[in-house]
């Protein structure tokens, strides 16, 4: 059974991925010609643009969070991993899943209150865009669900590790517990 | 409250769940372990004004510059003509590796990312001359913590944004202490080379090869005077300077050196997002945690402890630079940047230290972790290049890592050397 939920996951995931790195390249680019505007604007046209900077530090909240759950899933976020290098395989996948269920934990809070804030700063106006608060709040929400994704995804790698019978060759270093890698 | 803080953020910790997430769980814990379920809209909140801010943006831009320049030869132009300027010296790829790291600086600002493109370029290169393969890995290892410390530099803007000192003041103090840290890797170096008779090698370039190379290096090496020029004389904030420097790259890689297709970009921006979302994500549930730690009035509870150990500035900063060291051992540098220089820079600085004096020691103190053993990441980076273990690249980078805290030691008491410049610029 879990073969087939894995498989189901791991299109969704990779389907994801690929959507989101396309919107990830466009907030990027889109964050770095927004200043490079407002400069131009002031030392050429000699005109301020008000909006340039709140533009581009919503394009970074977003930015963050939705690059943020990629490099969750990329394994590339900084942790304290010498304890579960130390411990054996087997143990290491107990520690991943409950690591797993506990970030599982936090990321539907994320949800649920980002959806929650998100809601009750709708009505209230960014300074200078005159955009609702809501465009930038849901930011949260919305990458605490691609977060929530990926680490569904480990989560059932790691049940199915566990159910198999005889150990797996290898270490846990393909679940998200040791990202000493950058 | 502390106790429960403590133990969970410990256990959380070291079951290997990356710190960004750890401080999101604790404060979650703790919000409802206050049992007040109105205080969780606070982590909503928190979590995105965390980096809602415009000087936090920098670090994406500084990101992103660096790896538009680093794609193509523009490392191979700036190796030629480090090495043409100390290749000629014993042991003389050792030196040409620190240098091009000096060079480097200019254009990464991460350490991580100077070993694994470095190492990778440099272990091959010095094992064929006859060096030793630890020798070689700690060479690049330990010239790679100079990127952070001259700039552009992430983790001082990132430190600048945390505790709030001047950006610019910080890139200033760490021109000097970050030559000094190069010329005393050479030192080492080139004793080392003479210890285990490392060939002199002959540089035979002709005038057309050098120009060439001058003129293509030159290119990396005019972004941080673009930078810091731009910044110092007020035409731009940091972050715009960040954005500049992404320009400034841009063309020279699409239109001078032609080493970059349009069609390369997408997966450099995406890149770059992610890399950058390492230290956003860190900020943003450092949010919460920081409101938790100060309800419970940890950091005033630190400082009064630290306080009534000692007045003195000079030992103050004795126990902070080893306390950092200590911390620097098992946490990367940027977490510990998030948590503790909020907490140590108000003490030290109450007793008369100056703020970006005390930040620039901060700064050096904690990425020289990035090579402390036994959690060093770009010690970690270079086992893989190299194939060593831990153990034989611990060995050989201790005479270099000595040579680095000694100089940490020296810029920490002799603060005339980190804060000539800043003072020069009006900083002081």
């Amino acid at each position: 059974m879990f073969e087939t939920v894995g498989e189901v996951l791991n299109n969704i995931s990779n389907c994801v991925t690929q959507w989101t790195s396309r919107i990830l390249a466009g907030l990027m680019g889109g964050m770095t010609a927004v200043i490079l505007l407002a400069i131009v604007s002031r030392y050429v046209i000699k005109v301020s643009v008000p909006w340039a900077e709140e533009l581009a530090r919503y394009l970074m909240v977003w930015t963050t969070f939705l690059a943020g759950s990629l490099g969750l899933k990329k394994g590339i976020h900084v942790g304290i991993s010498f304890v579960v290098r130390k411990i054996p395989p087997r143990i290491c996948r107990w520690v991943s899943l409950i690591s797993g269920l506990s970030l599982l934990f936090f990321f539907i809070v994320v949800i649920v209150e980002g959806f929650c804030f998100s809601m009750f700063v709708s009505r209230q106006l960014s300074p200078a865009l005159r955009i609702s608060m809501l465009w930038v709040y849901s930011a949260l929400p919305t990458g605490g669900i691609l977060f929530a994704l990926f680490v569904i995804e480990f989560i059932v790698a790691d049940i199915k590790r566990l159910t198999e019978k005889r150990e797996i060759a290898g270490n846990a270093q393909d679940g998200f517990v040791l990202m000493e890698k950058e | 409250m502390t106790v429960l803080i403590i133990t969970v953020f410990a256990i959380v910790a070291l079951s290997g769940i990356p710190i960004a997430f750890c401080m999101g769980i604790v404060s979650l814990v703790s919000l409802l372990a206050m049992g007040k379920a109105f205080f969780l809209k606070l982590l909503a909140q928190k979590m995105v004004t965390g980096i809602d801010k415009f000087p936090l943006m920098a670090i994406p831009l500084f990101i992103l510059a660096g790896n538009i320049m680093n794609r193509g030869e523009l490392t191979n132009h700036l190796i030629t003509f480090a090495n043409f300027l100390v290749g000629r010296f014993r042991g003389g790829l050792a030196h040409v590796n620190i240098v091009t790291s000096i060079f480097f600086a200019g254009i990464t600002g991460v350490a991580v990312a100077d070993s694994s493109i470095l190492g990778s370029i440099f272990v091959p290169a010095m094992e064929k001359e006859g060096y030793d393969t630890d020798v070689s890995a700690a060479v690049t290892a330990s010239s790679s913590i100079i990127g952070p410390i001259m700039p552009p530099s992430v983790p001082f803007v990132l430190y600048g944004c945390t505790v709030g000192v001047s950006i610019g003041g910080l890139f200033l103090a760490g021109m000097i202490p970050g030559i000094l840290l190069g010329l005393s890797l050479m030192l080492v170096s080139y004793f080392i080379s003479k210890k285990r008779n490392y060939p002199v090698r002959d540089i035979h370039l002709s005038l057309r090869e050098l120009a060439l190379s001058f003129k293509n290096a030159a290119f990396a090496l005019i972004m941080p005077i673009l930078i810091l020029g731009g910044i110092l004389s007020g035409v731009f904030t940091p972050t715009e300077a960040a954005a500049v420097a992404v320009l400034y790259a841009l063309i020279i890689s699409l239109f001078v050196l032609r080493t970059l297709k349009i069609s390369d970009l997408p997966s450099i921006l995406v890149e770059s997002a992610i890399t950058a979302s390492i230290v956003l994500m860190l900020i943003s549930t450092a949010n919460i945690f920081g409101t938790i730690l100060t309800t419970q009035q940890i950091p005033q509870r630190v400082a009064h402890f630290l306080l009534s150990i000692t007045s003195n500035p000079w030992v103050m900063l004795l126990l902070a630079n080893i306390f950092l060291l200590i911390a620097g051992m098992f946490m990367a540098e940027s977490p510990n940047i998030i948590l503790l220089a909020p907490i140590l820079a108000p003490i030290v600085t109450s007793l008369g230290i100056h703020p970006l004096h005390f930040g620039f020691v901060a700064v050096l103190n904690l990425t020289i972790g990035l090579i402390t053993p036994p959690l060093g990441a770009c010690l970690f980076i270079l086992c893989g290049i190299s194939n060593l273990s831990l153990e034989q690249l611990t060995k050989a980078i201790l005479p270099f890592l000595a040579a680095e805290i000694a100089i940490l030691f020296i810029c920490t008491y002799l603060p005339a050397i980190p804060m000539f410049l800043p003072k020069l610029f009006g900083f002081g």
